[in-house]
Formats: structure tokens, C-alpha cells, sequence
């Protein structure tokens, strides 16, 4: 029995790499997103990054460059009137601009920076924290230590580099059940399979198996991605790393097995998976924080899957603290429901259908 | 005409029977829309909608007595007054039980790192005597200068929302210093410096204020075009030829350029009605009007639509089956979405990125459809917005007619 398992396992591994659309959504497509958010994502919310400034100073004083240096993200461009500043901001041609006549600091930002002018805002206020302690000799009394809580990382790539790990398992769990299984169905591949001695629980974990292999192909191809062409570093434990790959593709075939027992067709099961997973993206908080949605689409997130396997790659790539005993509950409850979802699939599924 | 006619009625009919056709098409672009406007149009106001969950700690307190000379008491009161607001920005939930303040303590971080709060703030036990130390160092010679009063904040480094509530209270912390170094006489009151922050309008040339959901129209209608364009004509072509569905069609009196029109009007057609309802809707529900009627954004939508199209032409003949015609289109289709900036701008994408933005056609068709759409200036030259994308369109076209085969065995 275990040597028809193996073989069928190696069969639909075969498949899977022929499979041009299936090698695309599970191993090149997270790689993609890596690139494309990566960039986007890269040093955010880090002093290290860099933003050039368009700068129009009015007065003589000299405690306005010497705040200025102080503040590492800026590099600075010296233009001769406020109004070039202004252009410059709203043709893009620099991100954000400085004006200083001596008592007033003005701040440009363009309102198409969405995602960043919080953090221009951040910055100006650190010359404007600079400039009035050497102004107004204001002096330290009170001073604010940071802690951070929970995890090394930081918003930004290393935060939604998870999020394009869990992209990966999402395409190969969810579509595993909906395109794969459905697929074989419809080409009556499953039919004369249940003729073979080999039962359905073998084939579903050949099914399994192959899948997880390739959650896991992906997860490390976009970890070396990272570090190779990012420089991330995470702390992984790697012991957990693994089986939760396995668990968490485990989680998201049983996502497809419920999609499945409501489907007629695999491209009906296709296309609905397609939606969920596009659904996923937007409100599992993997590309952005949840906390900027409005409230119910916040409640709703706590229904999908994707949000608890995002959850814990995190805590377990070492990004955000998550209670051990609270990991192993959700996971251990979202497996179990698979497991019932996959075998409800076994009994009621006609694999002699075509 | 009438065989074309007949194309067009067929796959408009089935795009009708096929519910998840009618969802990608049409009611996606709208869900998208609405979900980018929800999420990213109010950014700008964040902090002012936002209500951030804020711990206190406060050691200072312990006794139970609370001295209004004291700066402890102070930055408690500040925020107090700030969660008592009608309209409060921050939500405190400061120690119930003044006797096990470390208890607290731990409760609270617990409630950070599972993410009920946004942050923990901690005024430690001597903070009060620290800062007189620091103001008496000042003053007096026999008092060492330099010693302050340390507060402590814990917050998530993953969360945006907690490292935003961390920079609100670092304000706080500079109001209180500014305030305690006026009133011992240290700081000149008169030489504070104004911050003020300026959004410029990037819509100022055309006379009208900058709206987010002005600016998301025309990337969420090169996005429909996008997917009818390339997804219907380089899937649907390519599965019919596969299937030896086209080898049929041209064994009865059907010519090539007849079904090709038929399905090229079917694509128009399905744009237009994108385009009709992509309007209706963010006029209905976001208040707004785009005047895509007028020529300049009328031959921008054509243009784009025409380059989409070529660029379809030139995938279905690159592409020798269904399934790597389908792989193709994807394998285009994000990086032609994200990268062209129809959602976000990306001016500042760093090399080698930068490169696939220059070239990319959408880059130049969302710029030139929103210029002439004057709901924001083209950062690049008007006239490159007319030539890349004419020149993607040409050369496409040239390699697509070269290349294309109507039989997937290419012996047609």
C-alpha cells in the first residue's frame, strides 16, 4: 500500500511540474510579489531609508542646516524659490519638500504618497524638535524610552514577507482540492482510479503530500529571494517552520474541500477559489494592517484562514510575538475542521463522475 | 457583417450565462475600487479617525496621591483630558489597582503583544525627582546636570497604528520639556518654531482639488481593460484553438478576420459597459464625476484599450497551448498592473525596478488618462505617453500577424 502511495505521490508531482499554470501560481507568482512589494516595502518605517528633499531656505541661520544633517533620512536638494519646492513636490520629482524663513518650518507632501507621508511627517518634526532646542534653548527633562514588544521585525517588508510565504501555500492548498482534484475529476482520471486498489484516502494523501512538498519549495525560494536580494534576516525556527508549512497547506486544502462540496465543475471550484483568494489578499492583513479597514471588514478577516496562517509564519519566522499555546489551539482547530472538510469530500464527492 | 455579428452575439451570450465572467469583469473592478478608496483614501486623516488603545502605568502614583506640581501628574492629565474628548483619539486604560502596579504592568504588555492595545506607557517610580534633579542641575552648581526623567514606552514594531501612537506621545514628551524649560525661565517661549504641513494639490494646473477616488478611475479601468483585454482575448483564442474549436469555425464559410472582428467588438463592447459602470459607480457612491466623454480622455481610453488588445495578439501567438497562453497572461498581467502605477505612484521605484516601469505601456497610458482627465499631472512627457504605448502596440501587432497560427498543430 505504502509503495502505490509513493508512486502515486511521484505521479502527481510529475503533473504538477508539467503543469505550467500550477508552477506559475505556486512558485513563480509569490516570487513576483516579492520583488514588486518588496521594493515598495523596503526600509519602511527604518532610518536607514532615505528620502530626497527639495529644500528653499529664507534666512541666514546656520541652526537650520545643522538640524537638518542631524535628521539621517534626508538628502537634501537646495532649490532657489518655495515655488520650485511646491512644483517639485507636485510633479513628483521629489517625494517631499522643506521651506524655513526662520520661524515657521513647512512641510510639503503630495496626498498620492499615501502610504508614506506619515512617515515625512515623522521627519520634520525631528527638525523641528532640533531646531527648538537650539532656538528656544529648550532643554531635556523628560525623556522617552522605546521598547519594542513582541517580535524583531518591523512594519514593512519583513512583515508582509510572511504574508508571501502564506500567498504560496494559499495557491497550492486551496487549489490542490478545487483545480487539481477537480481537475482529475473531470477528466475521469478519478474514475477509473477508484477502479485500482488504491483507496481514496491514499489518493487525498498523495494529494497532500505532493502539495505540502511544494508549500515548501516555494516558502524556501522565497526565503533565499529575500535574503539574497533583500538582505532580511529572520529569525525562523525551523523546527516549527516545516511542519506548520505542512499543516498550514493542510489547512487551506480543507478551504478548497468545502469549495469543492459546493461546486458542480472545476472550473466553477476554480473560479470560486479565485474570488476567496483575491478576498483573502485584501482582508487577511498580509499587505496591509487590518486596523485601516473599516470595522467590518476587520470582523471579517477573523473568518479567514489566511489571517491565522499569516498569523503564525509570523511568530514563527521571529516577526511578531504570538503565545505558543495560543498558536498550537488555532492550528490544531483549523486542522481538524480540514480534516473533517477533506473526508466529507471522500463520501460525498462521486469520483466515478466525469 | 452578419458572421461578425454572430461572434459578437455568442460570446456576449456567454459571458452572460457565466456568473463568475460577469463577477471579474464587472463587479470586481467596482469591489476593488471600493475596497482601495476604503482603505488608502483616508490615510491623509488616519490619525484624526483612528482611535489608538493607549496603557498607563503610572509608579508615581502609587500612594494613591496625586501632586498637580508634579510632571507625572501632568502627562497623566494630558492624556486623561485627551480620552475624555467627545471625540477622543485615544482610548486609555490606565492601572485599576494602585497597590499591584507591576501586575498591571505585566496584564497590559500581555494585552500589547496579543494586540488589544496600541501601546503601554510606563512613568517609573523617582520619574517626579529625576526631572527636578535635571531642572535643579540647571540651576545649581552642586546638582549634577543632565539627569532626566525617563519614560517608558512599549509598542509593536509591526504595527503601523502602534508606532503612530509612539510618535503622538513623543510630542507629548516634547510639549512637556518645551513647557517645563519656559516656565524655569531656560527656553525663550517667543523662538518656538511653527510646523505647518502642506499638501500641495497635484490637480492645481487644472484647477481643481486632489481626490483619491479621481485618481484610482482610470488605473481601476486600465485594470478592466487589462483583464478583458488580455485574459478574454489570449485565454478564450488560445483554449478555441486548442480545442480545435477555430478549425471548425474556418471549414464553414467563416473567415479568420471575421471571427477576429467579431471577438475584437465583443472586447469594445465589454469595455464600454466596464467604463459605463466603473463611472456609475464612483458617481453614485464616492460623489464623483470624470468627464471620460471629452476627445483627449476618449482617445486615451481607445489608445489604451487598442495597446492592450495588440499586446494580446502578440501573447496568443507566443503562446503554443492554452495552458501557457493562460501562464503568459498572468505572468504579465501583475507586473504590467502594479508596476504601471495604476493604484499607487511609481516614480520612485529603485533600479532595476525602475527600468520595467519605464518600459511598461500602462505606465504612459494611466499618466495620459489621468492628465487629460485633469485629475493629476503626468509625470512623464506628454509625448511619450503617445509613443511607448504606440510603439508596443505596433510592434506587437507586426510580431503578432508574423507568428499567430489559427491551428494549435501550426499546420494551418
Amino acid at each position: 500500500m505504502f509503495t502505490r502511495y509513493l508512486r502515486l505521490t511521484k505521479a502527481l508531482v510529475l503533473s504538477f511540474f508539467r503543469d505550467l499554470q500550477s508552477l506559475f501560481f505556486s512558485l513563480v507568482m509569490p516570487l513576483m510579489f516579492l520583488v514588486i512589494f518588496g521594493f515598495m516595502y523596503a526600509d519602511m518605517g527604518d532610518n536607514a531609508r532615505i528620502t530626497q528633499a527639495a529644500v528653499y531656505v529664507n534666512a541666514s541661520e546656520t541652526v537650520f542646516w545643522q538640524a537638518l544633517e542631524g535628521i539621517p533620512g534626508f538628502k537634501v536638494l537646495e532649490v532657489e524659490t518655495q515655488a520650485q519646492v511646491e512644483d517639485m513636490v507636485r510633479l513628483q520629482q521629489v517625494p517631499v519638500g522643506l521651506t524655513w524663513d526662520g520661524t515657521e518650518l513647512v512641510l510639503y507632501t503630495n496626498p498620492v504618497n499615501i502610504q508614506d507621508n506619515t512617515y515625512y511627517n515623522q521627519l520634520a518634526q525631528g527638525v523641528k524638535t532640533s531646531l527648538d532646542q537650539e532656538r528656544m534653548g529648550v532643554v531635556e527633562f523628560v525623556s522617552l524610552k522605546r521598547n519594542a514588544v513582541g517580535g524583531d521585525g518591523g512594519f514593512g517588508l519583513p512583515f508582509i514577507f510572511p504574508g508571501i510565504i502564506a500567498l504560496g501555500v494559499v495557491s497550492s492548498g486551496l487549489f490542490a482540492i478545487t483545480s487539481s482534484f477537480m481537475h482529475y475529476k473531470d477528466k475521469k482520471v478519478l474514475k477509473r482510479l477508484v477502479a485500482t486498489p488504491m483507496s481514496r484516502l491514499g489518493f487525498l494523501a498523495a494529494l497532500m503530500t505532493t502539495r505540502g512538498l511544494v508549500s515548501i519549495i516555494s516558502a524556501l525560494l522565497v526565503l533565499a529571494a529575500g535574503i539574497l536580494v533583500f538582505g532580511i534576516q529572520l529569525d525562523v525556527d525551523w523546527l516549527l517552520f516545516i511542519p506548520y508549512l505542512l499543516l498550514s497547506t493542510l489547512m487551506m486544502m480543507g478551504f478548497g474541500a468545502l469549495i469543492t462540496l459546493i461546486s458542480k465543475t472545476a472550473e466553477n471550484a476554480t473560479q470560486i477559489a479565485s474570488i476567496l483568494m483575491t478576498a483573502m489578499l485584501f482582508f487577511s492583513g498580509i499587505y496591509f494592517p487590518v486596523e485601516f479597514l473599516p470595522s467590518y471588514f476587520q470582523r471579517a478577516s477573523t473568518f479567514l484562514p489566511l489571517t491565522y496562517v499569516a498569523r503564525g509564519l509570523r511568530s514563527i519566522m521571529g516577526i511578531e510575538a504570538l503565545n505558543h499555546g495560543r498558536l498550537f489551539w488555532e492550528t490544531a482547530l483549523l486542522v481538524s475542521v480540514s480534516l473533517v472538510l477533506i473526508w466529507l469530500t471522500t463520501l460525498y464527492s462521486d469520483w466515478s463522475e466525469g | 457583417m452578419k458572421q461578425i455579428f454572430s461572434i459578437f452575439r455568442q460570446y456576449s451570450l456567454g459571458a452572460l450565462r457565466d456568473r463568475y465572467s460577469l463577477f471579474w469583469n464587472l463587479v470586481f473592478p467596482l469591489l476593488l475600487m471600493a475596497i482601495l478608496v476604503l482603505v488608502f483614501g483616508n490615510m491623509g486623516e488616519l490619525t484624526g479617525a483612528m482611535v489608538f488603545r493607549i496603557g498607563l502605568v503610572n509608579f508615581e502614583q502609587q500612594d494613591g496621591q496625586m501632586d498637580e506640581q508634579r510632571t507625572s501628574y501632568a502627562i497623566q492629565q494630558t492624556l486623561e483630558d485627551a480620552a475624555n474628548k467627545e471625540e477622543a483619539w485615544i482610548e486609555l486604560v490606565s492601572a485599576r489597582n494602585n497597590k499591584e502596579l507591576d501586575k498591571t504592568l505585566a496584564g497590559l504588555l500581555q494585552e500589547l503583544e496579543q494586540g488589544q492595545l496600541h501601546a503601554v506607557l510606563v512613568i517609573p517610580d523617582q520619574f517626579d525627582g529625576n526631572v527636578l534633579q535635571g531642572i535643579a542641575g540647571q540651576f545649581s552648581p552642586h546638582v549634577e546636570a543632565g539627569q532626566t526623567g525617563d519614560l517608558v514606552v512599549y509598542y509593536r514594531r509591526t504595527n503601523q497604528m502602534s508606532i503612530i501612537a509612539v510618535d503622538i506621545l513623543s510630542q507629548i514628551v516634547e510639549q512637556v520639556n518645551r513647557a517645563i524649560s519656559i516656565e524655569v525661565g531656560l527656553a525663550d517661549g517667543s523662538a518656538a518654531v511653527a510646523l505647518a504641513n502642506r499638501q500641495v494639490n497635484p490637480s492645481s494646473s487644472i484647477g481643481k482639488p486632489f481626490s483619491f477616488v479621481g485618481y484610482i478611475i482610470p488605473g481601476i479601468i486600465l485594470m478592466a481593460f487589462l483583464s478583458s483585454g488580455l485574459e478574454i482575448v489570449v485565454e478564450r483564442v488560445a483554449s478555441s484553438r486548442e480545442k480545435g474549436i477555430l478549425r471548425r469555425y474556418f471549414a464553414s464559410p467563416l473567415h479568420p478576420w471575421q471571427f477576429t472582428l467579431g471577438l475584437l467588438l465583443y472586447v469594445v463592447f465589454l469595455s464600454l459597459v466596464q467604463v459605463i459602470l466603473i463611472s456609475l459607480f464612483s458617481h453614485f457612491v464616492f460623489n464623483t464625476q470624470l468627464q471620460l466623454l471629452q476627445p483627449l480622455p476618449l482617445f486615451y481610453l481607445v489608445f489604451a484599450l487598442f495597446t492592450i488588445l495588440s499586446l494580446g495578439i502578440g501573447l496568443v501567438a507566443t503562446a503554443k497551448t492554452a495552458n501557457a497562453a493562460s501562464t503568459l497572461t498572468n505572468a504579465l498581467f501583475y507586473p504590467l498592473m502594479f508596476l504601471g502605477g495604476l493604484y499607487f505612484p511609481v516614480s520612485n521605484y529603485p533600479f532595476p525596478i525602475s527600468i520595467v516601469v519605464l518600459v511598461n505601456p500602462i505606465t504612459y497610458l494611466v499618466n495620459g488618462l489621468r492628465d487629460s482627465l485633469g485629475v493629476f499631472p503626468s509625470p512623464t512627457n506628454a509625448t511619450l505617453n503617445i509613443v511607448v504605448p504606440a510603439a508596443w502596440m505596433v510592434g506587437s501587432l507586426i510580431y503578432g500577424i508574423r507568428r499567430f497560427n489559427w491551428s494549435s498543430k501550426g499546420d494551418a
